[in-house]
């Protein structure tokens, strides 16, 4: 039995099959999409992408240097859903759009406030090559804006920006990275709600636009993370400011790293000298208590670090001493969960997830709750905060006593 | 006869559990408790696979169409297994075409779905025509395979922190019952009845002593993998967002990122689903030609052959993926695949059982005089 004519034809043909010659992609054929921002204007959609140019990174090494051509560009379309101004953006464009390596996706106040996210997040997360871990962010203005700033150090400012996110999230727990995929679990939770950085030029936009703003030293304008966008279900409903959005983190557990800063004595004013302490480790455990139809949460907010500047004259080393000063501390995160709690209440919004807790701890309670219609106007909270400072650092008394002593003589 | 070894056992029987089961979360309909389905399903599904291991271990070296006919006289017995090689073959053709689309879906929009499905029949035909023997060592041959990737995913997600363990509470918020009315007989019929297609190899291994152990624990084994990568979806994906999602476990790989460079896993797990779907498909395929086997005298190469363009044929039958899920989830396994994994199996059961118990009668009867 001679089989070899057989196997050689087989050999043959199955390499015609598995080619994949249908779904080809070539590198140079595609345009990669980098960040992306969406605007609307009247009734329609204004979809913005920040292209990477491949040719103007590839020739320099190094970041910053200003070369003869920009790293990215930009172009706008519209259309009267998300898709069709994609649609659009290949009648002006030479390559295919290519979406899985974009990291950050900017919506506009408008956009927000007026439409809602449902259906930019459906767009997002219907197709392939989308990515659930791309950034969100929200603008006051309009968000194209925000893909012509160049930045500095950088050449792609969408990766930049997701950078700048991930950086400051590190080191100031105000600031949270959201990702596509929780922003929407977020947005779909009856019983919480979604926080959405602001991203923010300052500065003149037209300098820092063009090529030449690389080439001197002081920026024109500069991107940089501003408040906190908080949603009702999909609707964008308020701003909560730097002092606020530090109370939502105290309040959700996610304070990190955070300095706080805060008077030498309890009744000191203004013009008193301030001292720094910075948080190393945070816990905060929320649970409900209902007394006689009253929903109570307690707040126990445990957080540890050390003194980190201070302009107080005053002796460290003992222990009573600390321990005022963990008072005092203790007062200033009251005061922002405080406010922050009162300002929530005002817009209605709970982004720490106060209703999340109730319903699993307090079923009954929990439906009621729903059923009101400010829920969150019945629930009222009781923050117990220890601070505990654990060292002073390398010295352990202030230098301002240095001073006193050499007046003397 | 072909004889297989209890090793080969347990891979076949892992893997084709395994299956395309971790893609979909099964009882996602009572939101966060869809894990406490799977558990029901679990054991009910337990509790047939004994039923099944019972009609075996009766009758060693018979497999089931030879039972059938043994039990139910030629013409009813002709009848069921003209049913269940039907019923094989439109398993098998649910598979190609699931996975055709899931190519299409995900990363080849383009390609002809025709072409991938024939390419997948003409490999699984190929296997089958191999034989028995040849299909079990390619199931154990590409266990330890699979079994490493699905680890290194787990591992990879735990490392990824992306579990939010605190959204499966609260945990039974509409108590027991809704939870009952998912699994049965849902997830039942998938995945964890589809084991009945095993009455056809059990009759191929060597120690027969072995066959209920080995059986029961890789089930247990599988039970408990399939619990975890639907817990894992629920954790990492919200129910809210896992409950739109055509393929959570797809979404969930997508989201580990390690270090800013092991990111983007999604053709890892294409791949060992297709490993799952590659061996679920043939195993029901070879089914159903061993069945037609009884039934007809040709070739097993003509009975390949005839099977597996019947069941590539048949895999057109749905105008679309929408269509061959809706036909899939909300009609077979609610109406038609019970009958074939608990009806008859059942009925023959309580048969083999009343003959048994008859036999031991008369025995007794006989014994006195």
């Amino acid at each position: 039995m001679n089989r070899w004519p057989f196997l050689i034809l087989l050999l043959l043909i199955v390499p015609l099959f598995v080619t994949g010659c249908w779904d080809s992609k070539e590198l140079n054929s595609l345009s990669i999409i980098s960040a992306t921002s969406i605007d609307r204007e009247r009734d329609h959609w204004v979809v913005t992408f920040q292209v990477i140019i491949p040719q103007a990174i590839a020739t320099q090494t190094g970041g910053g240097g200003a070369g003869s051509q920009s790293p990215t560009t930009i172009f706008s379309t519209n259309g009267r859903t998300i898709r069709e101004a994609m649609q659009n953006a290949s009648l002006e464009t030479s390559r295919m759009l290519f979406f899985a390596h974009n990291s950050i996706l900017i919506l506009s106040e408008k956009v927000a406030r007026e439409e809602g996210v449902g259906q930019i997040l459906d767009f997002f997360l219907r197709p392939f090559e989308s990515r659930e871990t791309m950034s969100i962010l929200l603008t006051k203005g309009k968000a194209s804006d925000l893909l012509e700033v160049l930045i500095p150090l950088e050449k792609i400012s969408g990766n930049a920006v997701k950078r700048v996110i991930d950086q400051s999230q590190r080191n100031l727990s105000q600031v949270q990275n959201i990702k596509l995929i929780d922003f929407a679990a977020r947005v779909a939770d009856p019983n919480a709600s979604a926080m959405v950085p602001e991203l923010q030029v300052s500065g003149n936009l037209k300098g820092q636009s063009s090529l030449d703003a690389l080439k001197s030293p002081r920026n024109e304008a500069v991107i940089k993370l501003g408040e906190l966008g908080v949603f009702r279900r999909d609707k964008l409903v308020g701003w909560l400011n730097g002092e606020e959005s530090r109370g939502v983190a105290w309040l959700s557990n996610r304070v990190k790293n955070l300095i706080i800063v805060y008077p030498c004595s309890a009744k000191g004013g203004e013009r008193d000298s301030l001292s720094s302490f910075r948080v190393l480790k945070s816990s905060t455990k929320l649970s409900s208590e209902i007394q006689g139809g009253k929903v109570t949460m307690k707040v126990q907010i445990n957080a540890r670090g050390v003194l980190d500047e201070t302009g107080c004259k005053m002796d460290l080393s003992n222990p009573r001493v600390i321990a005022e000063q963990q008072r005092i501390i203790a007062k200033v995160i009251n005061g922002e969960v405080v406010s922050t709690w009162n300002r929530l209440r005002t817009i209605e919004t709970d982004a720490p997830g106060f209703l999340d807790v109730i319903h699993r701890e307090h079923p009954d309670a929990w439906k009621k709750l729903a059923q009101s219609k400010h829920p969150l106007d019945e629930i009222t909270i009781r923050p117990q905060i220890r601070v505990n400072i654990e060292h002073t650092d390398m010295i352990n008394k202030p230098y301002s006593t240095l001073l006193e002593q050499n007046k003397r003589p | 006869m072909e004889k297989i070894d209890k090793y080969q056992l347990i891979s076949m029987t892992i893997l084709f559990m395994i299956g395309s089961t971790p893609l979909y979360e099964l009882g996602i309909g009572v939101k966060q408790d869809a894990w406490i389905v799977m558990v029901a399903g679990l054991v009910a599904g337990l509790l047939l696979l004994a039923l099944y291991l019972y009609i075996q271990r009766n009758h060693a070296g018979m497999d089931f169409f030879q039972i059938l006919n043994a039990h139910l006289g030629k013409l009813v017995g002709t009848v069921l297994s003209v049913c269940y090689v039907v019923y094989f073959a439109y398993e098998s053709m649910r598979n190609t075409r699931e996975f055709g689309d899931i190519i299409n879906i995900s990363f080849l929009p383009n390609t002809p779905l025709s072409l991938l499905m024939l390419v997948m029949v003409l490999l699984s035909g190929y296997a089958i025509s191999k034989g028995v023997e040849v299909f079990f060592r390619v199931a154990e041959f590409m266990f330890p395979f699979t079994i490493f990737g699905y680890a290194a995913l787990f591992c990879l997600i735990i490392g990824s922190n992306i579990i939010h363990l605190d959204r499966l509470l609260q945990v039974m918020e509409h108590g027991l019952l809704p939870i009952l009315e998912q699994a049965i007989p849902e997830v039942i019929s998938f995945p964890f009845g589809q084991i009945v297609v095993f009455l056809m190899f059990w009759s191929h291994l060597n120690e027969k002593r072995k066959m209920v152990r080995v059986s029961v624990y890789s089930y247990l084994f599988v039970g408990v993998l399939l619990l975890l990568f639907n817990v894992l979806n629920l954790a990492i994906l919200d129910p809210s967002i896992t409950s739109i999602t055509t393929f959570p476990l797809l979404r969930s790989v997508r989201l580990i990122q390690i270090a800013n460079f092991l990111e983007r896993l999604d053709p890892v797990i294409i791949l060992l689903i297709y490993i799952g779907i590659f061996v679920k498909m043939t195993a029901f395929y070879l089914g159903a030609v061993l069945g037609l086997a009884h039934l007809v005298r040709i070739s097993r190469f003509k009975l390949t052959v005839v099977v597996g363009a019947a069941i590539y044929g048949m895999s057109f039958l749905a105008p679309n993926f929408i269509y061959h899920v809706w036909i899939g989830f909300a009609q077979n396994l609610k109406y038609h695949f019970p009958v074939f994994q608990i009806c008859i199996p059942a009925l023959l059961a309580a048969i083999i059982f009343c003959k048994s118990w008859n036999d031991k009668k008369k025995k007794r009867a006989k014994q006195p005089s």
